[in-house]
């Protein structure tokens, strides 16, 4: 009866940390949206450099999260993510608000798509 | 990874009702449960390891939850004998009193020639002979013969046999396997004494060496030798 209790423990263990995991990683795209949107005010009210920095400091803190993305996102969706924040700081730089603004909507959309892929949903599931 | 944990579920569970659903030829050896975890597992193994993008615990998760599902499945099984059918299934008689029930044989979907391909591995060839034969659940065939056709036991015949002991072997290819030495209650002198009587002066030499409780030997030397 051991071997069966610890079966049940094991996946009401796995269970609760895919949960807790969801709500961990919904916290950390909710703050780095916010982060995101800060800057993309700060741009279109034309406060360029105000704007870059903002978006490094989003940008430094992605990177010290890469240890806990690797383990649970597959790779290739954090290469997006990664390649859409770049390109977003370019167009900040180049001070382009057109390419700066289609830039943010993309990295948004991407931002929400890794959101969404660790969300439970019968899309996702199924 | 609450996402993967739900696949692994819902496949689980899906695969397990398509095994069931497929029947006891399917199954071979393995309980159906057994069977869908094995596949399973072996392939979500190879994943990460061919795609590196693939975080490790993609696979990790469900070669985790896998066996847990299938000790709890077992653990009902035994617990409920209709979960245990369900699971399982049910032994079907396919030959009773030397007739073919032909409507169980179709249920099962076992043709005529691999049922008297099994008898044949049983050594039956005439059906008639057989007094009940039974598709388990793991889609092995046992078959009972008359009385008549079965092969006289030393019971039958009135005669008194006696059990072999059981060889416990002593020497594997040159390696002494000192814990049976000493189940066997020898020392390594007995065993020195042997090897000698053998022709062998050291273990090294030994291929294969056993001996059973009743003191009885068998002696095979590395290659050359001849057994004694």
């Amino acid at each position: 009866m051991k071997k069966e209790i610890t079966a049940v423990c094991i996946l009401v263990f796995i269970l609760a940390g895919s949960l807790l995991n969801i709500r961990v990683f919904h916290r950390i795209t909710g703050s780095l949206a916010s982060e995101i949107d800060a800057a993309e005010l700060c741009a279109q009210s034309g406060s360029w450099p105000e704007a870059e920095e903002k978006l490094s400091a989003c940008i430094s803190r992605w990177n010290s999260l890469h240890g806990y993305t690797h383990i649970f996102i597959r790779h290739t969706e954090i290469d997006k993510l990664n390649d859409a924040l770049e390109e977003y700081l370019g167009a900040l730089l180049s001070r382009d608000i057109s390419s700066a603004e289609s830039r943010y909507f993309f990295l948004i959309k991407q931002l929400e798509s890794v959101a969404e892929m660790e969300s439970i949903s019968l899309g996702t599931v199924l | 990874m609450a996402i993967i944990f739900l696949r692994t579920l819902i496949l689980f569970i899906c695969l397990l009702t398509a095994t069931r659903v497929m029947g006891k030829r399917q199954v071979g050896e393995l309980e159906p449960s057994e069977l869908v975890v094995a596949v399973l597992i072996s392939d979500i193994a190879a994943h990460p390891l061919q795609d590196i993008s693939i975080p490790m615990l993609n696979a990790l998760v469900p070669i985790i939850v896998l066996p847990c599902l299938e000790i709890i499945v077992t653990m009902l099984t035994l617990k409920s004998l209709r979960f245990r059918s369900f699971v399982c299934g049910k032994p079907t008689v396919i030959i009773e009193n030397g007739r073919i029930i032909e409507r169980e044989m179709r249920r099962s979907r076992v043709s005529l020639d691999e049922l008297t391909l099994a008898l044949r591995r049983k050594d039956i060839v005439d059906i008639g002979s057989v007094r009940c034969a039974v598709l388990e659940t793991d889609g092995s065939l046992t078959a009972l013969l008359y009385a008549s056709e079965k092969p006289p036991s030393a019971s039958l015949c009135g005669i008194t046999a006696q059990d072999k002991p059981l060889p416990v072997v002593l020497i594997n290819d040159g390696r002494l396997l000192s814990d049976n030495l000493r189940f066997l209650g020898k020392d390594g002198k007995w065993l020195q004494t042997e090897l000698r009587k053998n022709g062998a002066k050291s273990v090294s030499e030994v291929f294969y060496f056993t001996c059973d409780s009743g003191g009885k030997t068998y002696f095979l030397p590395k290659s050359g030798g001849r057994a004694r």
